[in-house]
């Protein structure tokens, strides 16, 4: 319209209404998802450490998976999980999972170990080639009492059925060495891990790692000093391990949506500033 | 779409309109968002309650206690002495049964400190010098070098970041003032990519929402 007076670009940018900027988001992510557009993807030391510490695992004893995420960070844990489940289906190494994050995770739990299962395609048969040992109340002294003689802390199944009756379970004493149980990987959503660093760290059986990306950071120092034997970073962590142990899944498809939005989000950072800059520059050559 | 006329399709449906009812606080503020939140926060506090009495207190107390071992009742003696806080006389019982849990957390968190830190300070003496060989055995100078700089970098992030949180003294002395704000600032770059990870993070449980919507709902995206 003539004579009303055009916004500088600073104001333009200022003034996008926030739910643009969601819509936005929305389209850039899900692009991706729908189009299956695939972006280049490589792999970090980490999810690689964790993939050759299971391979040189003894086939004779029992891999422990403490799955202690729920729904809130199903998204992240969930494909770590189920890529875990398959490395171990496909190196025959037995597991067991238990719980002691939330009550309600050996549900999901079960139903991530079923859906790895389904996708190997093996008959893997739950009591015997796998246990799923419930939730526990992880205090200190079960914590303390779970590391050195396993059949002390966990009496019973996930179902009720008592672990001597679980032929997976029978002769599975403790950790170590000379012990039944070669490693624990605890897939988490909270601070469980501490709990594991505290008790299980000391007795020098390998410990891995999967937990949400907020998480991460933190846990690089616990990598550095050989308490983690690998590491994974949230659904980016899934994904690479699944580029290492060829199985495409989840992961893998969301990450090209999560790097889309990534470049949106930096696309928006830029714009942010520059209009900040520009209103500076704007104000400095008012004042002159 | 999945058809809302079977058990499956009902679930699906049924968190499908509670994700969207959610994500409608985008746009504004409405009712709708309110009585979601409430229906969620209502199921998620009567979850919480039983599942604490069927995973915790049903079988590690009750079935004890019905199996006749009787000295189980004194746990909800105990308990029951937090709840003397509200009365002023009786305010000492529950004093008794705090200090009694602060000794017993004082000592396992010592012990626990030693189990998750004496590692971590063994590894953080590190060579500054690295030698790093081929397959060869020749020496890998890139390797080398590059592993030699990780470490120095290590070690001055640490003094710097050690520097700045030591409060003994005022830090007046400008070689100090200079590491201490060293240390601020290479803090400032941990912190940013901790929050770099949150971002990432938050995003992953979006994608997981909108795989759930696409995929599981209404089919848009091929599984």
């Amino acid at each position: 319209m003539r004579g009303q007076r055009r916004l500088p670009l600073e104001q333009i940018i200022g003034r996008i209404d926030r739910r643009l900027v969601y819509a936005g988001l929305f389209l850039i992510t899900l692009a991706p998802l729908v189009g299956r557009w695939a972006l280049p993807l490589y792999v970090t030391p980490p999810p690689k450490m964790l993939a050759d510490t299971i391979n040189a695992l003894p086939q004779d004893k029992l891999v422990f998976i403490s799955s202690n995420w729920d729904a809130g960070t199903q998204a992240e844990n969930r494909p770590q999980m189920t890529v875990l489940v398959r490395h171990l289906i496909r190196r025959r190494l037995k597991f067991a999972s238990i719980s002691i994050g939330a009550p309600n995770a050996p549900q999901l739990a079960n139903a991530a170990i079923e859906q790895a299962i389904q996708l190997e395609k093996v008959p893997w048969v739950y009591g015997q080639d796998w246990v799923n040992l419930g939730y526990k109340l992880a205090t200190e002294p079960w914590l303390r009492s779970f590391v050195r003689q396993i059949p002390e802390a966990v009496k019973e199944d996930w179902k009720g059925t008592p672990v001597d009756q679980i032929p997976v379970m029978r002769g599975v004493q403790k950790f170590g060495p000379d012990g039944q149980a070669s490693m624990l990987i605890d897939i988490t959503g909270s601070a469980t891990i501490d709990g594991w660093y505290r008790y299980l760290s000391p007795t020098g059986v390998k410990l891995g790692l999967g937990c949400t990306a907020v998480m991460a950071p933190e846990q690089y120092p616990f990598l550095d000093s050989g308490q983690l034997s690998g590491l994974l970073t949230g659904m980016k962590g899934a994904a690479e391990y699944e580029q290492i142990i060829g199985a495409q899944g989840f992961g893998t498809t969301a990450m090209a949506g999560q790097s889309f939005a990534h470049l949106y989000i930096l696309i928006l950072i830029i714009l942010g500033n520059l209009s900040l800059v520009l209103g500076w520059l704007e104000r400095r050559r008012r004042r002159r | 779409m999945t058809s809302p006329f079977s058990f499956g399709g009902a679930v699906i449906w049924l968190g499908a309109l509670a994700t969207l009812a959610l994500y409608s606080v985008l746009y504004r503020e409405n009712p709708i968002y309110r009585f979601a939140e409430h229906i969620f926060l209502g199921l998620a506090t009567a979850m919480g309650l039983y599942m604490t009495w069927k995973t915790v207190l049903y079988p590690t107390w009750y079935k004890e206690l019905v199996a006749g071992h009787w000295a189980w009742i004194l746990t909800l003696v105990a308990g029951g002495m937090y709840y003397t806080i509200y009365s002023k006389r009786l305010v000492w019982m529950s004093r008794l049964v705090m200090m009694t849990m602060m000794g017993l957390s004082a000592g396992l968190g010592f012990r626990g400190f030693f189990g998750t830190y004496m590692k971590q300070i063994g590894a953080s003496f590190k060579p500054l010098v690295v030698m790093q060989h081929t397959a060869a055995g020749g020496v890998d100078v890139g390797g080398s070098v590059f592993a030699s700089f990780t470490n120095i970098l290590f070690l001055a992030t640490m003094v710097c970041v050690m520097t700045y949180f030591f409060f003994s003294f005022e830090q007046k002395n400008r070689p100090i003032r200079r590491t201490a704000s060293a240390g601020r600032w290479l803090m400032m770059i941990a912190f940013g990519a901790m929050f770099g990870s949150t971002v990432m993070a938050r995003l992953s449980l979006f994608i997981g929402r909108l795989t759930f919507l696409f995929q599981d709902w209404i089919h848009l995206i091929r599984s």
